[in-house]
């Protein structure tokens, strides 16, 4: 791409795709994701065993859409998303861009496809270099892939603070004089830069006050709608997830255990940990809230390293404690499976899907107990 | 800033002293306490206490100076590839580890037994000695910054290495690194002090303010003609102090974050 070329952003790389008459199935594809990190011990750094940190995730995301990845800490989203954008090496998988198998690249040929996968942080302090002002954050990317050269520079980056609603006066100042959410939009302007088709925003707003993140969910919303991005958005606050997600991925230690529309998820979750996780979403209405029943899960995630038999989550399953402890979770990992034939594409890992559907009332987060009258 | 003048007064001194003054002889005056002719009194040769004080300075300094810019240099050439590639890392701390497991001193005194007194000797001997310290904080900033999300997002972004090495890992270690330089300095005036005392540093006739205290090992000169030595200790404290000073002030204005808004 020559430098003061015009380009609609989010539409790099079709080219080939187009070229080859091939009907790109969806936009970013990740198939059987697998990341191992080495535990090593003594002297000698031998490997003696290995943390599953991401253990066979798949999933899709099509152009211009949102997928959210939820989970606690420890369940691998933020290594899922730090592979895609190839700062970490999956030990098996493969991630497509736009057609491109992005694990066959090296050396120069990543650098230049670099520019279409980007990231936001989650710290809007320490993703920004203290020692370069806001302009030189934002020239390095030009520079970089040759995209506004020479007289070019300075307008260009003018333009990126102002998409991200700042006053394009600042580009003299140095990160430490903004706020949270103004460094966030220059990261957000940064990773604009290069005019990517994805962006992976790792927990963008979980560093930010909530009356600042509506203002940098809503900014990304925008840009989406301007530029055709495709977010895949890492979060832990499932209420943030549900506005800004079209369909949303639940991670558990190292697998996503249910994939839906962000809809069908909030009202019918179809995993016992998507259950609890939004059992623990507090509801803005008083009267709700008081009588909502929260599902505490018992204990810590369990350590990747040596990842529970057969279903990860029995070790923490209320579903399960409630059904006797049937065998089979504890022995066989189920599949990502659809119990409805008219919701092929909700998706969740539970041997009981089935037996959910009939105990969680549609509608309600509440397990059967809950639902009953409470006692006065 | 009271740092910064008193150390700009030394080194003006030092350079603008007449070299020719301190080595002149003067017969049948040795032993003079201060006057108007000899400020700081004479030594035992007759030789202006003043003039050699402050020439003593120029080499004491100089010494300081250019040892404390060498171990920098080879701290953080060293430091950096320990910090980047993580086979060299484990041999190179394992021979920081041995070197500073030490006493600093016997290692000091031993090797300049071993290749001789001379004022080169010793700025290599000092060097030589102390960058494991500044390879230390150099490998340790640079391990700590690679995680940086700053630059990750360098990477993301497809800066190539090199770049992300010289923009911005180590503009963000200069702040340690200058810190450490300027209290190096005055460590190595002092190390320069102790040895050219015991007499295994800059030699005589060349003065230096370590061997300028060497003439206060007589207990004659110690206890009865303190203007010999005293300037020269006294310089050397002022001077060590104004350098931490200075040091401290440094931290601060390379901080961004100390620039005043």
């Amino acid at each position: 791409m020559t430098s003061g070329q015009v380009r609609q952003p989010g539409t790099g790389g079709d080219s080939a795709v187009v070229a080859n008459g091939a009907i790109e199935p969806a936009h970013l594809e990740v198939e059987d994701l697998r990341v191992w990190f080495p535990v090593t011990s003594g002297i000698l750094r031998r490997t003696t065993g290995w943390v599953h940190a991401v253990d066979g995730v798949s999933l899709s995301i099509g152009r211009g859409e949102t997928l959210g990845l939820v989970g606690e800490s420890g369940s691998g989203k933020t290594t899922v998303g730090r592979a895609i954008v190839r700062i970490i090496e999956p030990q098996q998988g493969s991630i497509r861009l736009g057609g491109v198998d992005l694990l066959a690249l090296r050396g120069s040929a990543l650098r230049r496809q670099r520019r279409r996968f980007q990231m936001v942080f989650q710290d809007p302090y320490t993703s920004l270099d203290p020692r370069q002002t806001v302009g030189e954050i934002l020239a390095e990317p030009l520079r970089t892939h040759n995209l506004a050269d020479g007289p070019v520079q300075a307008p260009r980056i003018d333009e990126l603070l102002r998409v991200v609603g700042l006053d394009p006066t600042f580009v003299n100042r140095y990160p430490h004089e903004f706020s949270g959410g103004q460094r966030q939009r220059i990261g957000i302007a940064r990773a604009l830069a290069v005019e990517p088709d994805l962006i992976v925003c790792d927990e963008p707003i979980s560093a930010l006050d909530v009356s600042i993140q509506a203002q940098v969910i809503n900014l990304l919303e925008q840009l989406q709608r301007e530029f055709g991005i495709t977010y895949l958005f890492i979060a832990h606050d499932l209420a943030v997830v549900r506005h800004i997600a079209d369909r949303v991925a639940v991670m558990y230690l190292g697998k996503i255990v249910e994939v839906a529309s962000s809809d069908a998820l909030y009202s019918r979750p179809l995993h016992p940990y998507s259950v609890a996780l939004l059992s623990a979403v507090s509801v803005p209405d008083a009267v709700a809230e008081r009588s909502r029943r929260r599902i505490i899960l018992q204990g810590d995630i369990p350590n990747p390293s040596s990842p529970p038999s057969g279903c990860r989550f029995h070790t923490r399953c209320w579903l399960r404690e409630r059904l006797g402890n049937p065998e089979i979770c504890s022995s066989v990992e189920p599949q990502l499976s659809s119990p409805d034939p008219h919701q092929p594409d909700h998706v969740a890992a539970c041997h009981f899907v089935s037996e959910l559907t009939v105990i969680v009332q549609p509608g309600a987060l509440l397990p059967a107990e809950a639902a009953a009258p409470a006692p006065p | 800033m009271v740092g910064v003048v008193v150390i700009a007064i030394l080194v003006v001194g030092t350079i603008l002293v007449p070299q020719k003054a301190a080595f002149d002889l003067g017969l049948g005056q040795g032993h003079q306490p201060p006057s108007w002719v000899h400020w700081f009194g004479t030594d035992a040769l007759g030789r202006d206490v003043f003039a050699r004080t402050l020439l003593g300075g120029r080499v004491s300094l100089m010494v300081g100076l250019v040892s404390a810019l060498f171990s920098t240099a080879i701290g953080l050439v060293v430091g950096s590839l320990a910090g980047y590639f993580r086979r060299l890392d484990f041999v190179i701390m394992r021979v920081v580890d041995v070197i500073m497991s030490f006493p600093l001193w016997i290692l000091l005194l031993l090797a300049a037994a071993f290749v001789g007194p001379g004022i080169v000797n010793i700025i290599v001997l000092i060097a030589v000695i102390t960058w494991p310290i500044p390879a230390r904080i150099i490998r340790g900033q640079i391990l700590q910054l690679r995680e940086a999300d700053f630059v990750i997002a360098a990477r993301v972004l497809g800066v190539k290495d090199r770049s992300i090495l010289l923009g911005h890992v180590l503009p963000n270690s200069i702040a340690p690194m200058l810190v450490y330089t300027s209290i190096a300095v005055a460590t190595n005036v002092l190390l320069e002090a102790a040895l050219s005392y015991l007499g295994l540093g800059v030699q005589p006739p060349t003065p230096s303010w370590g061997n300028i205290l060497n003439t206060a090992r007589s207990i004659s000169v110690l206890s009865r003609e303190p203007w010999q030595w005293a300037p020269a200790a006294i310089l050397i404290v002022v001077f060590v102090l104004a350098v931490n000073f200075v040091g401290d002030g440094l931290r601060d204005a390379v901080d961004p974050r100390r620039m005043d808004v």
